[in-house]
């Protein structure tokens, strides 16, 4: 039976991994309060995990994931994603795209020494493919890739999928990590919802625990998601 | 270079809905590939951007006379399915592209992974995916020495040799090709 004298239970902090969000969600605030660029930042949220049990909460102030390298990683690489999609839209409107539904454009994200992230070559491709350029890539920086599909298809292909486990085959193989370096790795697919008419071009991450099935619904990345400081 | 090599069954892979096969889908579809009886000897299916075109190769020999190549050619792009043949007795051609698969530099099974067998201060370079949403499926069939018949598919991304053969192919039999239900080249 309920105490009708205890204080009234609060919620921990909810943080999702990274700068992302489940459908109708919120974005996690940024480390200086805010989302980054005009997203106020919603509740932090944790991911349940495959068990449904939620991860330990933060304990005190300066509880960021900006304070701990591993889930910095996630954080820092969710705003790489983002920094690539705004370099996508402005190098369409400088071709005079109609915005990222004329072509694909592929981009792989890397990190260096000191855990900064950083787009490697920006390439364009065809309204139905792009050719990714690998200049720069080694086992140990590739962190992830990112591409757009301008047809919709808010998941990865399944020749995406193949994509993805040749690179996390190639970097279990060859990083001084291995098997928990390529365990890092995402893709971060970039579409519109065809369903929705409303509905922009969002960002979404996939890892290699993701649903392979086409309806499953995946994170949205903040497309105004700022670095970590 | 990204290549998966089965030999028998082929693992069926999950499909996403998007632009292209997957090897499971494409195996089904290709060994079915009867023409006028005859079962295909090879065939591939290479999707590319938005076309998906399957190659078929039959041999015929009528009354024990000189092998027949016959090459089936199916392309779908945009909604419209367009099936052509091209025969060896016109365009012999045709038998140095079935010789030219047979010929395919095909790695073997790597199940130990390519570092295996490399020094410590090996630099590797990365993965040559190729175009992303493209993807090659070869199937054959083969015989082992001691005469046990094995079906080999082999499928890989946008870059591999069943890249450059199809785009060779393709150049070599231009001119080969009539509408399926119109004999003799255009």
């Amino acid at each position: 039976m309920t105490d009708p004298n205890a204080p009234p239970y609060t919620l921990p902090p909810i943080d999702v991994v990274g700068q992302r969000r489940r459908p109708s969600g919120l974005f996690p605030a940024g480390p200086g309060g805010g989302g980054g660029g005009n997203n106020p930042g919603g509740v932090n949220q944790w991911e349940l995990d495959e068990e449904g049990d939620p991860p330990p909460p933060p304990e005190g102030e300066g509880s960021h994931p900006c304070d701990d390298p591993e889930t910095a990683l996630d954080w820092n690489a969710d705003a790489a994603a983002a920094e690539a999609k705004k370099e996508f839209e402005r190098l369409a409107a400088a071709r005079g795209d109609t915005e990222l539904y004329s072509r694909e454009w592929h981009a792989f994200i890397y990190e260096d020494q000191n855990g900064r992230m950083y787009l490697g070559p920006i390439v364009a491709g065809t309204i139905n493919s792009v050719t990714p350029e690998t200049a720069g890539m080694t086992p140990n920086n590739l962190v992830g890739f990112i591409h757009n599909h301008p047809g919709g298809g808010l998941n990865p292909s399944g020749d995406d999928w193949i994509g993805f486990d040749n690179l996390y085959e190639w970097v279990a193989q060859w990083s001084s990590g291995g098997t928990a370096r390529a365990d890092q790795l995402r893709q971060y697919i970039v579409a519109r919802d065809t369903s929705d008419p409303n509905s922009p071009m969002a960002i979404r991450v996939f890892n290699k625990n993701s649903s392979r099935s086409s309806d499953a619904p995946a994170p949205e990345v903040n497309p105004d998601g700022q670095p970590c400081p | 270079m990204s290549l998966a090599l089965t030999v028998g069954l082929l693992a069926l892979m999950s499909h996403t809905a998007h632009q292209t096969a997957t090897p499971g889908r494409a195996l089904d579809e290709l060994r079915q590939l009867r023409f006028e009886g005859l079962q295909p000897r090879a065939a591939v299916m290479a999707n590319e951007d938005s076309k998906t075109s399957i190659w078929a190769f039959y041999e015929n020999s009528p009354d024990g006379g000189p092998a027949l190549w016959i090459a089936r050619r199916e392309t779908s792009s945009a909604g419209e399915l367009r099936t052509e043949i091209a025969r060896s007795d016109i365009c012999p051609q045709i038998y140095a592209q079935a010789l030219a698969l047979e010929r395919l530099p095909i790695p073997g099974p790597e199940v130990r992974g390519p570092r295996s067998a490399s020094p410590p201060e090996f630099v590797t370079q990365p993965p040559n995916l190729g175009p992303l949403h493209t993807s090659y499926t070869l199937w054959a069939k083969g015989w082992t020495s001691g005469l046990e018949p094995v079906e080999l598919t082999v499928f890989h991304l946008g870059s591999g040799p069943i890249a450059d053969w199809t785009a060779k192919a393709e150049a070599d039999l231009d001119l080969c090709w009539s509408r399926e239900d119109r004999p003799g080249p255009r």
